[in-house]
């Protein structure tokens, strides 16, 4: 495999959670929160890729649960980060190993607005695949939003 | 001990240039070309832009430690990189040492330790422009001091063949365009879309067994090992788009 798709080393601590008392459940929500975060699965055998609605967005695709025009979605990537994401996706389905990308996509304004996408070989009785996250990767600065749910003081 | 003149070496690298037609191959001979300088690694890689705050996704060959590539994105030494952005700018190529007084000191310290570490003190980068308009940079560096002039002339000349040979493995891989048919490039251009072997079987009046037949067909000749692979390398060689 080329070095730039080698799988870096993460020297990622183990986080304690115990005593914080801090679920999955409101990790993964939080993390998803007050941006576009949508879910993904490329299905290695037919080449067939199932996004949920904020992937769509995004890419400014209309929404489907059926396969997703990849044509179409690279179309809206970045041209000179096109080709590099499309050989991502060649090794990462030939070595069958996860990776992470950080790219530029068309913001529909004339410019482009940075994404990440993280994806995951996985292959056990779920089906086999890349499944994946992406999302926004640039917060707006001194933003504050509070859930339509926090009581106001 | 055998001494090779200028010219010589030249030829040598400018031959097994002219011969280098895969990616293996390519990257072979620059590694050569390093050697012959006496420098320990070669990369070519894409001009970094002002957006880019990594290394490892521009890389195209490289012979670069991986810990070394590793260790640079981990602290973010794009940005002190004192000729990253300047390799956009200019065609000149910029030649560094870091005992040099002058560019040897715009490397901040960090980077320069982690280029001692892994012996890599001189350099030199050539920024060029692919036959597809890509700016690109071949970067050699090592231990020796730092490139003379007349060195980096050679080595100018020597990179033209380079450019030349890195064209034609490009040319190489996208002539699979020619290798697929017609229906094979139809097929794989419907899967890209999202369609099933079925539904493309019922657009192009073809059964589902035909369209899984052409399908096979376009993995093997694009030397692929599913259709996963086989849209995405179709969408990177821009067969369909």
């Amino acid at each position: 495999m080329p070095l730039r798709f080698e799988q870096p080393i993460v020297d990622k601590i183990e986080q304690s959670r115990a005593h914080i008392g801090i679920t999955d459940a409101e990790i993964v929500r939080m993390l998803a929160a007050y941006r576009l975060f949508g879910f993904w699965r490329i299905d290695i055998e037919t080449g067939h890729f199932f996004a949920s609605e904020d992937v769509h967005t995004i890419f400014d695709l209309p929404y489907s649960d059926g396969p997703v025009n990849l044509a179409e979605l690279m179309s809206r990537i970045h041209e000179e980060d096109r080709s590099l994401i499309a050989e991502t996706f060649e090794q990462a389905s030939l070595y069958r190993v996860g990776f992470h990308f950080v790219y530029r996509v068309d913001n529909r304004l004339g410019g482009s607005k940075l994404v990440r996408s993280v994806g995951r070989f996985r292959d056990d009785e779920s089906g086999g695949g890349i499944v994946g996250i992406t999302y926004e990767f640039v917060e707006k600065l001194r933003i504050v939003a509070l859930e339509d749910n926090t009581p106001l003081r | 001990m055998s001494y090779m003149t200028t010219s010589e070496r030249q030829s040598m690298l400018s031959a097994e240039l002219a011969t280098a037609r895969t990616r293996g191959l390519f990257a072979q001979a620059l590694n050569r070309i390093s050697a012959a300088f006496g420098l320990s690694h070669a990369t070519l890689m894409h001009a970094p832009s002002p957006e880019d705050l990594l290394l490892k996704p521009l890389l195209i060959e490289s012979s670069l430690p991986a810990a070394y590539v590793r260790e640079f994105d981990r602290t973010h030494m794009m940005r002190g990189c004192p000729f990253g952005l300047r390799l956009r700018e200019s065609a000149v190529p910029p030649v560094w040492h870091l005992n040099d007084a002058v560019n040897g000191q715009a490397f901040p310290a960090e980077l320069r330790a982690l280029m001692l570490r892994h012996a890599i003190p001189a350099g030199v980068a050539m920024p060029t422009i692919a036959a597809d308009g890509q700016r690109l940079v071949f970067w050699f560096c090592g231990e020796r001091a730092a490139l003379g002039q007349s060195e980096v002339n050679e080595l100018a000349m020597i990179i033209l063949h380079a450019l030349d040979a890195y064209n034609a493995v490009k040319r190489n891989e996208e002539s699979a365009h020619s290798a697929l048919s017609a229906r094979e490039l139809e097929v794989v251009r419907w899967t890209a879309q999202g369609k099933t072997s079925i539904e493309i079987g019922q657009i192009l009046a073809l059964s589902d067994h035909t369209v899984n037949a052409y399908m096979t067909n376009a993995i093997k000749k694009l030397d692929c090992v599913n259709r996963t692979q086989l849209v995405a390398k179709a969408i990177r060689l821009k067969l369909i788009n």
